[in-house]
């Protein structure tokens, strides 16, 4: 980092200012004293006190003018407040004080040897060097205490009445007050010029330590994209020194084509004078590929022109194939998941088959017991006594019930399996057609049914007959025992999605059991009351399910049940198994 | 009447005596052969192995054949006698308990003439039986009159 413009300024203009007013001091005493009366000599003496101070104003105007303003925000606070605990290069304070002392009173010594040689005048304006340089180097206090001194001194030892710190002569009493005015002027502007120092130096520090130690490149370069700034990092991404950089372009540091992109970025961020964020693909001098995450912006100067950019880049290599390598995990983790869910798809398929198998496989030997059961009865009656015979019509019953459980697990398990199709079904068509088929069957009972014509699903055509027709079976049957029985098939809603209904005034059932409803097995009803396998209503949750449809069951006992089912029109369960 | 023969391919010997009761009541069950496996109906149709007396006789007039069979299974035994000349054109009756649709469908296409699933309770199962046995000897004119080993 450069020392700033201003300090050299400052310097100049102290430096100036000193060998001015020593040779004023020495001149204009002597040039008063060739003058023999008295008045003259006191408006000179006023002319040149009003010469000296306007000298001095001047100079420190444009001394101070170059020092950034004093802001009065927090900021400013808490910067003043570093300044005084942080600042660096500070002077111990006590070394200020006993400078301004010793220097005040070595002119003080002086001014009683010059005294000799030019008569007896107060020779005031000799303290201005003391006071300055004590005000320059340790501000305010140290400028009032040089003032303060040369004032008491001067009127003790040479303004009459001497010894004393009475003014007689109303003249020394102005060049006295001018000089009190000068000094504590002259201290008042140094302590404000030091602070500014002070901060503006604290300032390019901390800006200077996040530079330097941010992992970040940054640098700064001209409007020929020549380096004017690159902190260590970018220093070490070039693989250079700074010296190196500095005054150089991308050119002499990266390899071609890296350092042709860049410089075409350069070039139309100096163009277009807009800040862009861009990832960078940047081969550096070893010849690795590294990813940068860069931002390029234009350095505003004086009158709003682009003077140069800036950029800040960020390896973010590191971050890429980290996110890369998440990446890939994450495929890695669904394959897996993928798999799994196959593994266990086949396991549930498997199971299924066997379960299906089982099931299958006894229905032969189901089928020789009730078969020769009938043999016995067929034809051999006349052998076997009554209660033989009340015997194997027991067994006959039984393999009936069990015959129709197969055939019950075989249609659920059956509609498990095989591939689901979607087609639009007519479930009015379908209701019509059982309620019929139910009404051919038992010709003498006197069923009322109602079907709202129209109704559509979208399934599997052979299913949804599966469905209807338990639904309907159910009704038919559980309103056995009802006076007037009615079985209506409607347009209805399951959990707020449009479905379809079918209800009768039957036996009902209690909600409290509504929860094992579509289990299978499970019967609301006794045998005697309601014979049946408990597997209708399995099998139709089942189906709705694969679906990916719901159903839902109303009942009051004694007064009927509605069953609800709902199918999504479009690709709503899954395929299960196949 | 020439009520010709029936080959049963029957490796359950419950099912084979409900199935032969059933035929006795429609009075034929003296025109049934039993085979127990794939391999022997074969053998018994091809007139070879323990049939080898058989070679040149007439052939069934229709074989009731089961699917599960030891050895051959009743779908091997239907593409054999399908490939084989002689038997090409014998009308075959698949008679299962399998109601897997994708039996019904090779066996179609295999060249069955029938796919009749065994009814499992027994009223049906005999009368089922006893209209396979009269459509198949009686109602049903054979592609041949007469095929031979």
């Amino acid at each position: 980092m450069t020392t700033p413009a201003r300090n050299r300024y400052v310097v100049v203009a102290c430096v100036s200012y000193a060998v001015l007013a020593l040779a004023w001091i020495f001149l204009s005493d002597r040039l008063l004293s060739t003058f023999a009366d008295m008045e003259s000599i006191v408006s000179l003496s006023t002319a040149k006190g009003v010469f000296f101070v306007c000298a001095s104003t001047t100079a420190f105007f444009f001394a101070l003018r170059s020092v950034p303003a004093a802001d009065a925000t927090g900021m400013g606070r808490l910067m003043d407040a570093l300044a005084t605990g942080v600042a660096p290069g500070r002077r111990p304070r006590w070394l200020t004080w006993f400078f301004a002392v010793t220097i005040t009173l070595a002119m003080l010594l002086v001014r009683q040897r010059l005294s000799v040689g030019f008569g007896d005048p107060p020779l005031l304006i000799v303290f201005m060097f003391p006071i300055i340089l004590s005000a320059l180097l340790g501000g305010l206090g140290p400028g009032l205490v040089s003032t303060a001194m040369a004032a008491l001194a001067v009127d003790y030892l040479a303004i009459a009445p001497q010894h004393s710190l009475r003014i007689a002569n109303s003249v020394d009493l102005l060049q006295l007050a001018f000089l009190v005015v000068n000094g504590v002027a002259v201290s008042v502007l140094s302590e404000m010029l030091r602070r500014s120092l002070i901060r503006a130096e604290l300032d390019r520090r901390l800006l200077d330590a996040v530079i330097s130690s941010t992992p970040d490149a940054v640098f700064v370069k001209d409007t020929e994209a020549r380096y004017l700034l690159a902190n260590a990092a970018a220093c070490a991404l070039a693989g250079k020194a700074r010296e190196e950089i500095i005054g150089r372009d991308d050119s002499v540091l990266f390899p071609e084509a890296t350092a042709r992109e860049m410089m075409a970025m350069d070039r139309a961020i100096l163009a277009t004078g807009r800040t862009h964020t861009t990832e960078e693909l940047v081969t550096t001098h070893t010849g690795r590929t590294r990813v940068f995450l860069g931002t390029r912006g234009p350095v505003i100067g004086e009158a709003g022109r682009v003077v140069g950019l800036f950029g800040i880049a960020r390896d973010i290599t590191e971050h890429r194939s980290a996110e890369a390598e998440l990446r890939k995990l994450n495929t890695g983790l669904e394959q897996r998941v993928a798999e799994r869910t196959a593994e266990l798809q086949s396991a549930n398929t498997e199971l299924e088959d066997l379960a299906y198998a089982l099931t299958h496989n006894l229905r032969a030997p189901l089928r020789a017991i009730s078969g020769f059961s009938q043999v016995l009865v067929e034809d051999h009656a006349g052998t076997l006594d009554t209660e033989a015979r009340k015997c194997l019509a027991q067994i006959t019953q039984a393999s009936g019930d069990m015959g129709e459980l197969i055939d019950g697990i075989l249609a659920l398990l059956r509609c498990t399996r095989g591939e689901l199709k979607r087609e639009t079904v007519d479930i009015s068509v379908l209701a019509g057609r059982r309620l019929g088929k139910l009404a051919h069957g038992e010709p003498l009972r006197q069923i009322v049914w109602d079907v709202e014509p129209g109704l559509s699903a979208t399934g599997d055509t052979e299913m949804l007959d599966v469905v209807m027709a338990h639904l309907l079976d159910n009704a038919w049957k559980f309103t056995r025992g009802t006076t007037q029985p009615v079985i209506r098939v409607f347009a209805g809603q399951v959990d707020a999605v449009a479905g379809i209904c079918v209800s009768d005034n039957g036996a009902g059932f209690d909600m409290a059991h509504a929860n094992r409803l579509f289990n299978a097995f499970q019967r609301m009803h006794r045998q005697d009351e309601f014979p049946g396998t408990g597997i209708g209503l399995a099998t139709v949750q089942r189906i709705i399910r694969r679906h990916g449809g719901e159903i839902r069951a109303e009942a009051v006992p004694g007064a009927g049940a509605t069953f609800c089912f709902s199918l999504p029109a479009g690709n709503g369960g899954n395929g299960g198994s196949s | 009447m020439n009520r010709g023969t029936i080959l049963l391919v029957e490796d359950n010997p419950q099912d084979e005596m409900l199935i032969l009761r059933a035929l006795k009541k429609s009075n034929l069950a003296n025109n049934v052969a039993v085979a127990r496996d794939g391999q022997q109906a074969l053998d018994y149709l091809f007139g070879e192995g323990e049939f080898a007396g058989l070679a040149g006789t007439e052939l069934p007039t229709v074989v009731l054949l089961d699917i599960g069979l030891p050895r051959l299974s009743g779908l091997e035994v239907l593409e054999r006698l399908r490939k084989d000349p002689r038997t090409r054109l014998l009308p075959i009756v698949i008679l299962t308990s399998s109601d897997e649709e994708r039996d019904r469908l090779v066996s179609y296409e295999c060249g069955a003439n029938s796919f009749v699933r065994k009814p499992l309770d027994f009223g049906e199962f005999a009368a089922t039986v006893a209209r396979l046995g009269v459509y198949w000897l009686a109602t049903n004119e054979p592609p041949r009159d007469r095929a031979s080993r």
